[in-house]
């Protein structure tokens, strides 16, 4: 092969997956494993007054069972405000329904289940906080005792030039209030492990995360010991699009595994994974926008509240992205934005793909929507007098100090992705039915991906390490995860293409403290740039020592020797070269090492950006409310994709995940509780709901800074779907949704509100 | 209750209680951990196996219901490194990401190819609907299915 | 999840398993397909002693033609069987349409007929077509058998005329004149594996002269039963069919129907597109009736 790095290659993991091979955490068994399960609080918010496990404990097969008396260290966890008991105490309150009060191990499921049904609770119920409305009441009960106004955090606050002030000059202003839904992960592999205790008496958790070294490191608080006795191995990982960031079972697992020395499997069903995992945040966004009427965007005042749920979670950090994802791609002068993340008695919200950006773009390419119908210009034009440019518009405001403003260094511009987008879009269908109507739209996103490890996950850099075996393959070692994404198969494919070895002669091995360095968490959007980065200097190390053991064999200086074909060649004549294989003994004969662990920060910027465009077309029935969704374009910036089968996966599959946000998905609660605990009333899209077209463009042009110029990629596919559907829907019946899903009945009663108070007047989107 | 079960061509003689499903005797008492168990009450896919040539969820079935019957699992597919060649098409295709949803989806191709060898692309996401998949966005699914039934 | 405890029962002959049924009464359940049985155990909603298994019973599989111009389908067909079956995409399309967009390919290569008939969920899709289709059960008890219309046997949610000691053993649906038309259509938030937010059942038989001879119409998710709008047949059959027809009888439907309101659609909503799609599925029928007729019906 030529070059592995634009390739398709197969995924490293693949055979084993589609062989049923790949082991996940529930596959996992040990010799004398025991099963765990936990008592889940069926209050939203109470006192736990008293637990009698008296009658559990004689049941036959019961082993033990744990309350918070047994957390040995720190019984709380949560990686930005340790806010989240591993077991609540009693005494303490219960802040969700689901919230962990009791374990049981016992030598089978079946038991440790039953044992849950003979566990006695007395809890004295309190008042609930089932929503924003009633957690901003003045006088409202708070779900954190010690948290004024339930803020989760602290609120998040940023300005620029005087917003009033253009406001009061403008040609237009537009206003709206958007609600947006609570969205479930639904990974396919509910949570999952198991805890063992080595025969060094070390604990081993194996269970999917994607973080092992902040696992290792707020376990071992919980459980009071020293991190180094504490090893956290990732399996597999069926899916997790930010679910899997929180600790969930692993200290239960820990705790029991501990108390009796036993391997301990739990598996959660699916009902339990909806209730305890986090989700995407429900929003309320007051948005205000203001243009010129030759269209230039003058201000921007955003107020925004996200419903955190009962824990912190990722909240905190999660309110900064989104807050600072308002302006979007566009230069605006005159910004205020303020937003805080309150604490309810409802289901944590937390990381998800996206982080906090889908919900802000939704509001604000909407507005942009509506400013382009009040002033009759072209969605098109508009978005490209507005675009950002490197150089010339005001970095743009990103995060709180001290993280530096995201930098505007790639070529791609905006408006090259605009003018793509629409080149390919064709024209828009017209409608299959008299009841029917079509409509299209266009959005633009900048999402971002970390370049160097945020501060706030305690790490600024990425650790890789890389290593030539004596017989010419190589061993790359990350702690990274693999939930699908394809970073077992990207760095190996940087592996391969480093030092001219084939696919096959490299191993990856990720996710597991024991052996791997720290690459930080597999989130933002970052495993590529990071962990790519840190292993091409890692590999690079060693490619110098190895050239330079190969120039002295081959009696030629090591700046025309060149590696490919698992060989070290001399340029410009080739049959002259030794094997990697020889080449490689022979440095161990001599003692070289031939491992090297690199650790990539970069000082320039917090963030990478990417520039993105997405065209859909829609067909709506005005009779039952039902939208369909006829086309999908994508054109995206991606730098290089290294795997092109990858990046299109990426794209594909957060594209339905976004589809599914806009049209269906909503994990509907009333006071706390959730209306729709299982796969059938929360609805995700099936291959049926696929659009007839959906076509993804990658702009190629190599970022800088990037593993040979690749940008990040993971979460964009789903970034900008709500708002393309939701301006698509505009153009084709001329409403304005602020809240979705756009179930049909939903669509349906605005209709009807439409219909009556034009007196009857056609459903239609023109302006 | 003891029971004969007939998986991947091998007779399987085990005791079970009339509570397992076929889903839980797989897993827990043959090892047979390629099938998933992703909801537990049929409305996922990831359970998928074939049961006399036809596509069930093995989580709604009690396995002393089916003994005697033909059940075929996702390790049934593969001979040893040899891979069936839907399997190498999903692999082609970039129909695999998680692989969590990939061997429910792929007997449910199975069972589809076998009753309809050339079907079109229509028939082949009614043959997957009931198996979801929450990475792939299902297009290369499709794609890898389409180009396995022309091999 | 695990299920609750039960004692297994596999009948080899008919007679066996009434006379089990009979012993055992309400402590006994039949296990027919077990994609709603199952999921109901599992999540504890109800646990009975004795499960009974029927599969043996090879009887209660068979579907094939009568002669006296019906169709006759064994309890334990399963949908799968029933869409395999020969023909009955130009007889029953209107069946067809409601096993097609029923659960999965998965439940539907188990889920049966009977099971889904004696299940009796307010949104099951087999009940509506078969109501306007004319079917008739045949229960079978230890003391005899007796047959119903399917329209009778429902009454409640998941309430039926059964008897504790009765199977539902086959369902004889006749078959439709050549002058008909029938659609069902089931209304949904996601397009596949999805429950109806609401059904339409409709069938309509007519004269050469464009008269309505027969209308029948049921619905899925309109009533707390599979429910029939016997107003239309009342008061419809023969008139004319014209657009006129169309307004009234989906007026008619629409007062009749009275669905309740849930998280996954409100009864308004649900009441509105009772009377959207008996109107579609007339504005068809229209379209099939000019065409087979050549000529336009008059307005």
């Amino acid at each position: 092969m030529e070059s592995y790095i634009g390739q398709s290659v197969n995924r490293l993991d693949a055979k084993d997956k589609v062989a049923g091979r790949a082991e996940y955490g529930a596959d996992i068994t040990f010799p004398g494993m025991i099963y765990g399960k936990t008592l889940r609080s069926p209050h939203p918010h109470a006192i736990l007054k008293k637990i009698d496990f008296s009658k559990a404990k004689k049941l036959k097969g019961v082993l033990t069972v744990l309350t918070a008396n047994d957390v040995p260290g720190l019984n709380r966890h949560g990686e930005f405000i340790p806010d989240q008991p591993v077991l609540v105490q009693v005494g303490d309150k219960v802040r969700m329904i689901g919230d962990p009060v009791a374990l049981v191990a016992a030598d089978t499921e079946e038991v440790a289940e039953k044992a849950l049904d003979l566990i006695e609770v007395d809890y004295e119920p309190l008042g609930v906080v089932g929503d924003i409305e009633s957690a901003l009441e003045p006088d409202s009960i708070r779900v954190h005792d010690e948290c004024e106004g339930n803020v989760c955090g602290f609120p998040w606050y940023f300005e620029r030039g005087d917003v009033e002030k253009a406001f009061a000059e403008a040609d237009v202003i537009v206003e709206e209030v958007f609600n947006t839904p609570r969205q479930e992960h639904a990974y396919l592999e509910p949570e999952s492990g198991v805890a063992n205790i080595n025969s060094r008496g070390e604990i081993e958790i194996y269970a999917a995360m994607q973080n092992p070294s902040y696992f290792q490191f707020s376990i071992s608080k919980i459980l009071g010991c020293s991190a180094h006795k504490i090893h956290i191995i990732s399996p597999l990982i069926g899916g997790s699009f930010g679910g899997k960031c929180d600790i969930s079972l692993h200290a239960h697992l820990a705790l029991l595994s501990l108390k009796l020395n036993r391997p301990v499997k739990m598996v959660w069903s699916r009902k339990e994974s909806f209730l305890a995992s986090p989700k995407r945040h429900p929003t309320r966004i007051h948005h205000k926008m203001s243009a010129t009427k030759d269209g230039r965007i003058t201000g921007l005042k955003v107020d925004f509240i996200m419903d955190g749920g009962a824990y912190a979670s990722h909240s905190p950090v999660v309110l900064i992205a989104m807050g600072g994802s308002f302006p979007g791609p566009y230069d605006i002068p005159n910004i205020k934005i303020a937003g805080k993340a309150l604490y309810t008695n409802n289901p944590i919200s937390g990381a998800m793909r996206g982080y906090g950006l889908p919900q802000a773009v939704t509001a604000t390419e909407c507005q942009i929507d509506a400013l382009c119908r009040k002033l009759k210009i072209d969605p098109f034009e508009f978005r490209i007098i507005n675009a950002l440019v490197a150089g010339k518009s005001k970095p743009l405001p990103y995060l709180i100090e001290p993280i530096p403003f995201i930098s505007l260094d790639s070529t791609v511009t905006l408006p090259q992705t605009l003018m793509k987008a629409k080149e390919i879009a064709g024209s828009l269908k017209k409608p299959s039915a008299e009841y029917k109507r079509t409509g299209r739209a266009i959005c633009c996103s900048m999402p971002l991906f970390d370049v160097s490890a945020m501060p706030v996950f305690g790490m600024m850099g990425t650790n890789v390490s890389v290593e030539i075996l004596p017989d010419g393959s190589a061993m790359v070692r990350s702690s990274a995860v693999e939930f699908g994404q394809g970073v077992t198969t990207v760095l190996g494919q940087i592996a391969a293409e480093e030092f001219g070895i084939s696919l096959d002669k490299v191993n990856v091995v990720l996710g597991d403290t024991r052996t791997t360095p720290k690459s930080g968490a597999t989130i933002a959007s970052r495993t590529t740039y990071c962990c790519g980065n840190a292993l091409m200097q890692a590999a690079q190390k060693i490619k110098a020592i190895l050239l330079q053991e190969a120039s002295d064999l081959l009696e030629a200086p090591a700046d025309i020797l060149f590696m490919k074909n698992n060989r070290v060649y001399v340029k410009e004549s080739p049959p002259k070269g030794i094997s990697m294989t020889e080449l490689s003994e022979r440095c161990y004969n001599k003692g070289i090492n031939l491992k090297s662990e690199s650790w990539f920060t970069t000082n320039h910027a917090g963030f990478g950006h990417t520039f993105m465009s997405k065209i859909a077309d829609v067909e709506v029935d005005i009779e039952t409310g039902k939208v369909e969704v006829l086309k999908l374009i994508t054109v995206h910036d991606i730098g290089k994709a290294i795997n092109p089968q990858l990046v299109e996966g990426q794209l594909t599959g957060g594209k339905m995940q976004g589809l599914g946000y806009v049209l269906m998905e909503d994990m509907i609660t009333k006071k706390g509780g959730i209306l729709t605990p299982s796969l059938i009333e929360y609805l995700i899209p099936t291959v049926e709901d696929l659009p007839e077209e959906l076509h993804n463009i990658l702009v190629e042009e190599p970022y800088p800074t990037g593993p040979y110029g690749a940008k990040g990629v993971g979460e964009f596919g789903l970034d900008t779907v709500a708002p393309v559907i939701l301006n698509a829907v505009y153009d084709a019946i001329g409403i304005r949704f602020t809240k979705f899903p756009l179930t049909p009945q939903r669509v349906w009663e605005e209709i009807q509100k439409k219909q009556k108070d034009s007196n009857g007047e056609g459903i239609d989107g023109s302006m | 209750m003891p029971i004969e079960l007939k998986i991947n061509g091998r007779i399987y003689q085990i005791s079970v209680s009339p509570r397992k499903t076929l889903l839980q005797v797989l897993r827990d008492d043959l090892g047979l951990t390629g099938t998933k168990e992703g909801c537990g009450i049929g409305e996922c896919g990831t359970c998928t196996v074939m049961l006399n040539g036809k596509a069930v969820n093995s989580c709604l079935i009690p396995a002393i219901r089916v003994a005697a019957w033909e059940i075929t699992t996702i390790e049934g597919l593969s001979d040893g490194e040899s891979l069936h060649s839907i399997q190498e098409s999903f692999i082609r295709h970039g129909a695999v990401q998680c692989g969590f949803c990939t061997p429910g989806m792929i007997m449910s191709a199975k069972a589809l190819l076998d009753a309809n060898p050339h079907p079109n692309r229509e028939e082949i996401k009614q043959a997957i609907s009931g198996n979801l998949c929450r990475c792939t966005g299902y297009k290369q699914i499709i794609d890898a299915i389409e180009d396995a039934s022309k091999k | 999840m695990i299920l609750p405890v039960f004692k297994y029962k596999e009948a080899d002959s008919l007679p066996e398993a009434l006379s089990f049924l009979c012993q055992h009464k309400a402590k006994a359940k039949i296990i027919a397909g077990g994609t709603d049985l199952i999921v109901q155990m599992k999540k504890k909603e109800i646990s009975p002693q004795y499960l009974l298994g029927l599969q043996n019973i090879t009887e209660l599989k068979e579907i094939g033609y009568l002669s006296n111009h019906s169709l006759k389908i064994g309890t334990l067909a399963t949908l799968s069987d029933i869409l395999k079956f020969p023909d009955l995409e130009t007889e029953f399309p209107i069946l067809v349409e409601a096993l097609r967009h029923m659960g999965s390919v998965q439940t539907r290569n188990l889920a049966t007929i009977g099971g889904n008939i004696c299940n009796a969920a307010p949104s099951a899709d087999i009940p509506p077509p078969l109501i306007v289709l004319g079917a008739e059960l045949k229960l079978r008890s230890i003391y005899g058998e007796r047959e119903v219309k399917i329209e009778d046997f429902f009454t409640g949610p998941s309430r039926t005329i059964l008897n504790e000691d009765e199977i539902l053993t086959e369902i004889i649906i006749p078959l439709s004149p050549p002058r008909s038309f029938g659609r069902y259509i089931k209304h949904t938030v996601r397009k596949a594996m999805d429950l109806a937010l609401l059904g339409v059942a409709l069938m309509i038989a007519w004269k050469p002269e464009g008269i309505c001879e027969k209308i029948r119409i049921a619905l899925a998710t309109a009533a707390p039963k599979p429910f029939k709008v016997p107003r239309v047949e009342e008061e419809m059959e023969g008139k004319e069919i014209n657009r006129r027809f169309v307004d009234v009888v989906s007026q008619i439907v629409f007062d009749e129907a009275s669905p309740r309101s849930s998280w996954r659609a409100s009864a308004e909503y649900r009441r509105e597109m009772v009377k959207v799609f008996t109107r579609r599925i007339l504005l068809e029928a229209m379209e099939v009736i000019s065409m087979q007729e050549s000529k336009c019906p008059s307005n």
